[in-house]
């Protein structure tokens, strides 16, 4: 058995419905070679270090799959390459795909995306709230007394 | 006429050799000195990248960085991955 690994970047305006058609024809791909596909993950929005294809944003999509050991590999490395640059052209940027160590276990550290970290309008949005109860307080404090 | 002796170290090795006199004890490898770290070394992980690239972006020389060669080749193959999803930049002009 032979486990792989595909990080696609896929472009930042890329809808839900894109992305399971996206997943679909992938994990077709791979059936048709006799594999199965192991997880389907959304890393999240990032900014990218230079822009690709006029894109300053991108989102990742880390999928991994299976297949016997006997596979033509090239044939696969060719029909994931056409599915990614004929079919879905706009939406995915970039893909890469590697050999993963069976023996090493799916854990991996990954980056943090922007959507985890706390954006600018987010922060001033949640200073705002605290501000405001603190502003409040005192005012039901002096109309109690 | 005065015979010309061949030097039996090449130039570069005596330049090292220079330099390690000069300036103290050798660096040691990170990795040879924590095996755990090494699972680290992945194109995924950028932001444990970073600290082995320049602010411009370039690859920093196993000369300054200390790392033994087989880890410097680990990295570099990583790095240059990381670099074409765009999770590293090939050159930064602002950081």
């Amino acid at each position: 058995m032979v486990r792989y690994e595909t990080l696609i970047l896929a472009s930042p305006d890329i809808t839900s419905q894109e992305v399971e058609q996206l997943q679909k024809s992938y994990s077709d791909a791979i059936k048709e070679f006799g594999g199965q596909l192991v997880s389907f993950e959304r890393w999240g929005k990032f900014r990218l270090a230079y822009p690709v294809k006029r894109n300053d944003y991108g989102v990742y999509f880390l999928t991994r799959f299976e297949v016997e050991s006997n596979v033509d590999e090239n044939a696969l490395n060719k029909a994931l390459r056409t599915m990614f640059d004929v079919r879905f052209t706009n939406n995915v940027l970039r893909n890469l795909t590697s050999v993963l160590d069976v023996k090493k276990g799916l854990s991996y550290t990954r980056p943090e995306s922007l959507e985890e970290q706390p954006s600018e309008h987010s922060y001033r949005e949640s200073a705002k709230e605290a501000a405001e109860p603190r502003a409040e307080k005192p005012a039901r404090e002096v109309a109690s007394a | 006429m005065t015979k010309k002796i061949k030097l039996k170290m090449s130039a570069r090795l005596l330049k090292k050799k220079g330099r390690r006199a000069g300036f103290g004890a050798a660096k040691s490898c990170r990795f040879k000195m924590n095996p755990e770290l090494v699972k680290q070394i992945d194109y995924k992980n950028a932001s444990f990248l970073r600290s082995f690239v320049t602010e411009r972006g370039k690859i920093t020389p196993a000369r300054i960085s200390g790392t033994c060669a087989k880890y410097q080749r680990m990295l570099a193959k990583e790095i240059k991955k990381a670099r074409v999803m765009a999770l590293l930049p090939y050159c930064a002009s602002s950081y």
